[in-house]
């Protein structure tokens, strides 16, 4: 083992240099000497972000054969490397990625063998513990009447159910569309064109990365005409062909010899001021051309409106989707999807249950919510109520039910700001009401809250205290399961602006996820220090252990794995 | 199978890496700010170049961020304070698409007047904070430089930001 620390040595420096010689490029910071006056910027501009995590995994798992050492202990630093830059007009940029794992090697029996493989189908490295790549790169033009990309964009559609392909970093997903974007506009018009394939991310930069692959390069093509004013039209269409297996390296062009599996069209319609409303409507209909997708077309409707009486604000949604998750299909065998319409679900307590809901192909429904804002300047009380009423006839999927559910989800709310004391509470009940169940109150329940309260101090201390609860109860059903509680809570300690104590606990003993506690065997602890040495920066240290589950955002849903250990973070925006 | 060497190799790199990396980050925490056309609500086009000669605070946030609308009354504050005086706040939506109809009843149940942006495609948040942390503030000056980056949102935080924004209008 001893000699493999070279390789180790060599990946630590391969992700050093990656990113201080690329931060080094930077140029300094442009001397314009004009008087201010509106026009272009001027001045050369940089972004860029440079995150760093570094995991030490810990398992209590052993082998027979050596009881007393951790054997599948180990180590992960995962690099992300962003940067643009450019004039008012044209702008360029990467984003390079790169990964390595530590006391991931063993000698059995004289053969050197990695206890997990890091990267395999498609892709290529210098070293099975380590991988890097260009992972993004775009240019990009900004004219009065065209803008344009190309490289890697992101691009979406009316409400997003015909495409809707952009960043949702709250569960790691980060999947864009490389090939040629362009949008012309002139008054009132708009017209954009999308001619791209799929680049889903290889490295995950908050999960464990492990069986990484190519990219199963999924052709979209889309145009979309807007006309904007006060009543705002528009139309679009989008094709798909995509990409099925992974036979080693793909071409990024593989896609262009299919078929066309997929095609949609639909308009939209936002009217403001009509009366006291605010009008909002979609229309899709799909079109499917593969056979391995087993239905031959589906459609989409979503409708809002919103109204401000008083102090109250009154949006009211209604939704009918059939056969429009298979658009997700092949996507989703990666982990994202190309099509997320509006889900009208309270997404934070989405349970394993309800999200066949979310990612229903037959469904219907509606949900009314009013905020009310009181006071005002500092001191502003918003509470909310919400209520959704959802019919889901699919039995597909992750669906767990045999039959037709009809379910309502009541949840009420309220932001307190009042100077620097603030409250954030959510509160719900949902009922998943089977056909086939023998009574009205033999339905699946899921109760949930969840509290944010902040607590100013003196000598700038403030306290933070966020627990949250979810219990969840099966009803009668074929398919029984345990019913389970999952509790989170975070108390936070920050001193002045730089820095902050934490302190994690959570509970679980739903049976359906994968980790296991370090407390004991539902219980989860963990403790963190964050330092903000700049405005840009923080850097966290963790060690201890959190739970997996099932997380949702942007209208996807992902199962993400526990953790137990420490944990090294660094972030930056320049 | 847990090597002390490998481990000591990896913290000496971490500190090296986060030593080398605030240096550059320091020494680039400035620049123009990249040109942005982004709809209103009303789809009205704003391009951030408009505003050159005011200093203009770009807020990235999002309908489901709760510390975004916990800072949101003191934008508004900020706004109603300083506006006359060359302030301008956009705030910019980082929701995508499906959530589009969420964000003018948010707005309206704020009683905020400053503008607000949509950036339902990620295109411009993903130039200025690839990380998407929100809420997550871009000061520029009246020349178009960018002054300021702060990430995330902590009690205490419009206070220095008002403190910046003050000072580059005296300039």
């Amino acid at each position: 083992m001893r000699g493999l620390a070279r390789y180790r040595l060599l990946a630590w420096l391969a992700l050093v240099v990656s990113g201080s010689s690329a931060a080094e490029e930077l140029p300094e910071s442009p001397v314009v000497a004009v008087e201010p006056r509106v026009g272009s910027l001027q001045g050369g501009s940089v972004h860029g972000l440079e995150e760093f995590r570094f995991r030490a995994y810990q398992s209590d798992a052993r082998l027979a054969d050596f009881p007393d050492e951790a054997v599948f202990d180990y180590q992960e630093a995962v690099q992300r490397f962003s940067v643009s830059g450019g004039s008012s007009l044209l702008t360029a940029g990467v984003q390079v990625d790169a990964v390595a794992l530590f006391s991931n090697q063993y000698v059995l029996d004289g053969a050197l063998t990695e206890e997990r493989v890091l990267w395999g189908e498609g892709l290529s490295g210098p070293h099975p513990n380590w991988w890097f790549g260009v992972e993004k790169f775009w240019l990009q033009g900004r004219g009065q009447t065209l803008s344009w990309t190309v490289g890697d964009s992101y691009a979406a559609f009316g409400r997003g159910l015909a495409l809707n392909v952009v960043k949702n970093t709250d569960i790691d997903v980060d999947t864009s569309l490389r090939g040629v974007h362009a949008t012309v506009a002139a008054g009132d018009w708009e017209v954009s064109l999308v001619e791209a394939v799929a680049n889903p991310q290889q490295v995950r930069l908050e999960n464990p990365n492990v069986g990484m692959r190519a990219d199963r390069p999924h052709a979209v093509h889309g145009v979309r005409v807007d006309r904007y004013g006060r009543v705002h039209v528009g139309a679009h269409a989008a094709a798909y062909q995509f990409v099925r297996a992974l036979d080693g390296v793909q071409s990024p062009l593989a896609a262009y010899a299919g078929d066309v599996d997929a095609g949609v069209v639909g308009a939209t319609i936002e009217a403001s001021g009509v009366g006291p409303f605010d009008l909002g409507a979609e229309f899709d209909w799909i079109g499917y051309g593969a056979d391995d997708i087993g239905v031959e077309n589906g459609y989409a409707g979503y409708v809002s409106a919103s109204a401000y009486p008083g102090v109250a604000s009154v949006l009211v949604e209604g939704k009918l989707y059939r056969d429009t998750e298979w658009l997700n299909q092949f996507a989703s065998l990666d982990g994202y999807e190309v099509s997320t319409g509006p889900s009208l679900e309270y997404e934070r307590a989405i349970t394993e249950d309800s999200s066949a809901a979310l990612n229903s192909n037959d469904v219907i429904g509606g949900r009314v919510r009013s905020d009310f804002a009181l006071g005002k300047g500092g001191h502003v009380v918003t509470p909310y109520v919400s209520a959704a009423v959802l019919r889901d006839g699919d039995l597909g999927g992750v669906h767990f039910n045999t039959t037709p559910e009809t379910i309502v989800h009541g949840v009420g709310g309220i932001i307190a700001v009042i100077g620097e004391f603030h409250v954030l509470a959510n509160g719900g009940w949902r009922m998943d009401m089977r056909d086939d169940a023998p009574a009205a109150n033999a339905g699946d329940t899921t109760a949930h809250a969840d509290v944010a309260l902040t607590i100013p101090l003196p000598h700038h201390l403030s306290i933070e205290i966020a627990p949250g609860v979810l219990r969840y109860h099966w009803g009668q059903n074929e398919v029984q399961q345990a019913d389970y509680t999952d509790i989170s809570s975070t108390a936070a300690l920050k001193i002045g602006v730089p820095w902050a104590v934490l302190v994690y606990a959570d509970f679980s003993d739903n049976p359906l996820i994968t980790s296991t506690g370090n407390v004991s065997e539902n219980v989860y602890m963990a403790g963190e220090v964050q330092w903000q040495p700049t405005s840009a920066t923080t850097v966290k240290l963790f060690y201890g252990a959190y739970r997996a589950g099932i997380r949702c955002a942007g209208g996807q849903c992902r199962s993400l794995p526990g953790f137990e250990g420490a944990r090294a973070s660094f972030t930056s925006n320049f | 199978m847990l090597c002390l060497r490998s481990v000591a190799l990896s913290a000496l790199a971490v500190v090296s890496f986060t030593l080398t990396t605030l240096a550059a980050s320091g020494a680039a925490n400035a620049g123009a700010a990249t040109d942005f056309t982004l709809r209103d609500l009303t789809g009205t086009q704003h391009r951030l170049s408009q505003y050159k000669g005011n200093v203009v605070l770009v807020n990235f946030w999002a309908t489901w961020c709760g510390p975004c609308q916990v800072e949101m009354p003191h934008l508004e504050a900020m706004h109603k304070e300083l506006g006359a005086r060359g302030l301008v706040v956009l705030g910019i939506s980082t929701d995508d698409a499906k959530l589009d109809a969420m964000v003018k009843p948010l707005v309206k149940s704020k009683g905020l007047t400053y503008t607000i942006l949509r950036d339902p495609q990620t295109t411009v948040v993903s130039q200025f904070n690839p990380a998407k942390t929100l809420p997550f503030n871009v000061l520029v000056d009246k020349l178009g430089q960018i002054a300021k980056v702060h990430a995330g949102y902590n009690p205490g935080d419009e206070v220095a930001l008002k403190a910046e924004v003050l000072e580059l209008l005296g300039r």
